[in-house]
């Protein structure tokens, strides 16, 4: 989030090295390439209706490929730690959950060992190497963060996003550990959770002092759909980050899944 | 002296319209129509379309010109959008696949050029 918005920042890949920057600025060329063969008209179709949700171009689950929203990346570097996305369009409930799913974390330990012979066979040699740097995964605390959000069409390729609840998978509670059972939480959304507390006391200190003033605008986020068919996805927010996702049954698309 | 036609005399008579009369004015249309091959008659209607109202009300069953193709110009010109829109949906699919290929094989080099800098 940048300090003056609450808007996730855009990655620059370019800072990273201008071989990645170069690298991801194709992945976005051919990203503004695919918009112009669409085929999917309506891609907002059957979005939150009951009847014919079963045909809604956008349901099923989606996984990450691409994106340059700081928010959607986690690299085993980061503090945040490695993590699998997916992002789950149920349309019947116009529902979308972006599931991300925590890794465990490496721990290399280091071990003392001490060589008596002279005569080592190799396959000493790897078990000592081995024991010197044993490596050991450790669950993380944040097993798994959903982030729930209604989801409505507003137009044919538009998705506004109305961000509901977050819930929160534990396996520690105040470094506790809750051995081998894990925890869950479900918290509101605090951008959601505060504008709503805000707007109710502003609604209600108007009627009190029975004044006529503007009604405050809530800045929903919302989606544009560039490309999307039975395999692959591409949308754009409204603050113009790009999300690159694949079905899992686009076989050649699983190596690159993030 | 007044002559009656009877039923038998009427019948000949509208046979004779119906087998002679008809098939002579309408042969060189059919025959015309039959003889050119589908695309010489889309590339014809191409050409006789801007004519196509003053066309319609010229001597139709006397006189075999060109614009009597107007006739069959509705179902071809449809014909055609359809052979148009399925060329241009082929193509464009093909564009999308190609494309598709290309995204993964910059996503590849992405990563490979990540796991370099991470």
């Amino acid at each position: 989030m940048t300090e003056t918005e609450r808007v996730p920042q855009q990655v620059n890949y370019t800072t990273i090295s201008p071989a990645v920057g170069n690298a991801a600025q194709v992945v976005m060329d051919i990203c503004d390439e695919l918009a112009t063969v669409n085929p999917t008209s309506i891609p907002a179709q059957y979005l939150g209706d009951k009847q014919n949700y079963h045909k809604a171009p956008l349901d099923g689950t989606w996984k990450l490929l691409f994106s340059n929203a700081a928010d959607a990346i986690f690299t085993k570097n980061s503090k945040r730690g490695a993590a699998k996305i997916r992002n789950v369009v149920d349309a019947r409930r116009g529902r979308i959950t972006n599931i991300i799913d925590f890794e465990p974390i490496d721990i290399t330990t280091t071990t003392t060992t001490t060589t008596t012979t002279t005569t080592i066979n190799k396959q000493d040699d790897d078990d000592d190497e081995q024991a010197k740097k044993k490596r050991q995964q450790k669950e993380p605390t944040l097993k798994q963060l959903n982030v729930i959000i209604k989801a409505k069409a507003v137009n044919d390729r538009r998705v506004e996003l109305d961000f509901r609840y977050a819930k929160i998978v534990l396996t520690r509670l105040l470094g506790l550990p809750l051995f081998g059972r894990t925890l869950t939480l479900y918290i509101p959304v605090p951008a959601t959770f505060i504008t709503k507390t805000i707007n109710l006391l502003q609604r209600v200190a108007r009627f009190i002092r029975l004044s006529k003033q503007e009604e405050p605008r809530t800045t929903k986020g919302y989606f544009d759909v560039l490309y999307l068919d039975h395999q692959l996805r591409v949308h754009k927010t409204g603050q113009g980050n790009l999300f690159v996702q694949a079905k899992e049954d686009w076989k050649e698309a699983i190596p690159y899944l993030r | 002296m007044m002559t009656t036609t009877s039923l038998p005399e009427l019948a000949f008579l509208s046979l004779l319209v119906l087998l002679v009369v008809v098939p002579q004015a309408s042969s060189s249309f059919f025959a015309t129509t039959a003889a050119i091959p589908k695309t010489s008659i889309i590339t014809a209607t191409k050409r006789a379309a801007p004519a196509a109202s003053s066309a319609f009300s010229a001597d139709y069953f006397g006189r075999p010109a060109s614009p009597r193709f107007i006739i069959i110009l509705p179902p071809l010109r449809a014909q055609e959008d359809d052979h148009d829109d399925i060329n241009n949906e082929s193509s464009s699919s093909m564009k999308a696949s190609a494309l598709k290929l290309d995204l993964l094989q910059a996503l590849g080099k992405l990563k490979n050029v990540q796991r370099t800098r991470w």
